[in-house]
């Protein structure tokens, strides 16, 4: 974590040092605080550099994501953003049902059967129905329309 | 105040109260017994339910769901040696040797016994404790509701004592997003980049759903190794006749372990797996045979329990008095019950007493539904945890993003959560704990304006300073601001020393 300490610590000194120079422009009674928090932060960044030399290597011990576990997030984060986006624009239905299909399909572990994938369809339409009639039917809760439902 | 919990237990008795106190509390056994899943997550992922819903249901439904996943994270303790919450840690010492033993139905009975005695005892210290509190913080003007929100920032220092420079840092970050939007003095827009969504600051439940569900979603995919359950031991579990003397079979050990937790509860971000290990540690300390615990003492499972669900109580008193969560969880809450219009202090012991008071006694029904739940049909809970990841995780995203929009019907705040669940992640992945972040988050405004405000009246920082020393409550929470600071640095110190002298 040495390793991963120093780059976390440049990463937030550098937010810290924008917030920072930020803040000096704020008027003079909204300036306090801000300026106070950024400080305290470049101070502790500052530190924890410090401590990514001074540490040993060992010292936290965290698991290392695999290669198969990096690509998951980033599909995930992807597949996560273009629902967003399809909320907005298509719809909460179309787009909730082809997000959960998709996603459940891609998260399979190892290569899913043609059974695997009639399971999937089937949760992923349950769950939006569900979700769909409970929240705006039941409970009347807004949900995000495009041009389909 | 007998009137009003007279009152109280009137009203969260009526049938639709106890349905929505029935369903939240089965939602957080589930949300309990999942490993990956807390109770945080049930009630940020649930919360658009209690939109539309009356404020006592609203309330009643994510307290039912808070004690629920305190209770369910014992399930999977017991039978799959997976703690379903941190929580429920300590319960696996006995509970699962127990398992091991075929006695998983002594274990899962005896876990929801003392977990509902620990929330019962944790009922009355909240029903007993919490008016006085709010009373007296009436007492409280901007000097004392800074150093309030000084002193909760403070226990940064002790949650983050496995690494205190990463959760002050991890605080820090909490400071710094709470001083985004217009500030409340003079109006000045501070890191809103002309962005209109920013002008309000950062919404508490939008961050929190990223922060805690959406950076779990990612954790979760990315971890490929899922939870192995062994069908055998759930089948195992055998069917004998729950006796009455059951009940109470260690009153003096749910009784102590109850007081750690409600007292654990109370300090802002301690939470329920230091309470556990804490009500543990003291019952096989107090034992005529400490060597029989962590051999699948039925005692040692009861002594964790009775203490992480008496976190319960503990952790609402100063969330409902101070509006300083005692827990993530209510950190949740308390952006739930904002929602609502509802405000901590006083007036919820007052003026808003027929909606608070049938909520705190509401939990006592809570912790009955689970009891009933945990002496009958615990195991099939067990078989939630067989749920896949690949399923789970994207249904997660999609009450996220359904929760986030409903909020204030915008889009922005699906983005948002994406935002902060990557930021989240990422935290995670670096060693740095979220917790001190939401503490930041919410006390770092409620001390900059208090601050500001005593500026105002004692015209200048000085004198306002030197107020913090002519207050006695400003002086009594300096001193113990700086014991939450020092305590822990000089247990670090002797911990070190003694390892020194052991090599």
């Amino acid at each position: 974590m040495a390793k991963g300490n120093k780059i976390a610590g440049v990463i937030l000194l550098a937010i810290f040092g924008i917030a920072f120079k930020m803040a000096l422009g704020f008027p003079d009674r909204a300036m306090y605080f801000p300026v106070f928090v950024t400080g305290l932060g470049i101070f502790l960044s500052v530190l924890l550099i410090i401590d990514g030399f001074v540490a040993k290597e060992d010292s936290e011990k965290k698991e290392v994501l695999s290669a198969r576990g990096k690509k998951m997030v980033v599909i995930m984060l992807a597949a996560m953003i273009a629902y967003a986006i399809g909320m907005q624009y298509i719809g909460f239905c179309v787009s909730t049902l082809t997000f959960l299909v998709v996603t459940m399909v891609i998260n399979f572990p190892g290569k899913a059967s043609k059974k695997d994938i009639i399971n999937i369809v089937i949760v992923s339409v349950a769950v939006t129905l569900i979700i769909y009639v409970v929240f705006k039917k039941m409970l009347y809760v807004p949900l995000p329309q495009g041009f389909l439902i | 105040m007998i009137q009003y919990i007279i009152q109280g237990f009137a009203t969260a008795a009526q049938p639709g109260n106890l349905l929505v106190a029935f369903i939240g509390t089965v939602l957080g056994i589930v949300f309990g017994a999942l490993p990956g899943l807390s109770g945080t997550m049930g009630i940020a992922v649930l919360l658009p339910i209690t939109y539309s819903m009356q404020p006592i249901a609203a309330l009643l439904f994510m307290i039912s769901i808070f004690c629920g996943s305190l209770y369910g994270g014992s399930i999977s303790a017991i039978l799959l040696h997976t703690p379903g919450t941190p929580a429920a840690a300590a319960t696996i010492f006995d509970g699962y040797p127990m398992t091991q033993q075929g006695k998983a139905h002594i274990a899962l009975r005896e876990a929801a016994v003392s977990s509902f005695w620990g929330g019962v005892i944790s009922v009355i210290a909240l029903l007993t404790l919490a008016p006085p509190i709010a009373k007296f913080s009436l007492r409280f003007g901007p000097l004392e509701n800074f150093m309030i929100a000084i002193f909760g920032l403070t226990i940064i220092a002790s949650i983050a004592s496995n690494n205190m420079l990463k959760g002050l840092l991890s605080g820090t970050i909490g400071l710094l997003m709470g001083c985004v939007g217009m500030d409340s003095i003079v109006g000045a827009q501070r890191y809103t980049f002309k962005i209109a969504y920013l002008q309000t600051g950062i919404g508490l439940i939008v961050a929190l759903i990223g922060l805690f569900s959406i950076s779990q979603v990612l954790t979760l995919v990315s971890d490929t190794k899922n939870a192995i359950v062994n069908d055998d031991l759930i089948k195992g579990v055998k069917k004998e006749k729950f006796q009455l003397k059951e009940l109470c079979l260690y009153p003096l050990t749910y009784l102590r372990s109850s007081i750690i937790g409600i007292i654990v509860g109370i300090v802002p971000g301690a939470g329920g797996s230091i309470a556990a290990f804490l009500g543990y540690n003291e019952a096989k300390r107090a034992s005529k045979h400490p060597e029989l615990f962590g051999t699948g003492l039925r005692e040692g499972v009861g002594a964790s329990e009775s203490a992480n669900n008496a976190v319960s109580g503990g952790a609402l008193i100063p969330m409902l008095t101070l509006g300083i969560p005692g827990s993530t969880a209510c950190a949740v809450m308390l952006g739930g019950m904002m929602i609502h219009g509802l405000l901590p202090g006083n007036d919820l012991f007052t003026k808003q007493a027929d909606i608070t008071y049938p909520v705190m006694c509401g939990i006592f029904f809570s912790n009955l539904f689970f009891l009933l739940i945990g002496v009958t049909c615990a195991k099939y809970f067990a078989y939630i945890a067989r749920v896949p990841i690949y399923m789970l995780a994207p249904i997660i995203v999609v009450l996220c993003a359904v929760g986030a929009f409903a909020i204030n019907n915008a889009i922005v705040d699906v983005y948002i959560i994406l935002l902060f669940g990557v930021i989240g992640f990422f935290l995670v992945r670096f060693n740095f704990d979220v917790t001190p972040m939401v503490l930041g988050l919410i006390l770092g405004p409620i001390a900059e304006g208090g601050l500001a405000r005593a500026i105002q009246i004692r015209k200048g920082i000085w004198p306002a300073i030197g107020g913090i020393f002519t207050s006695p409550i400003c002086l009594l929470l300096l001193i113990v601001s700086v014991i939450s600071i020092v305590a822990p640095l000089y247990r670090e110190y002797k911990d070190s020393k003694k390892a020194k002298e052991t090599s």
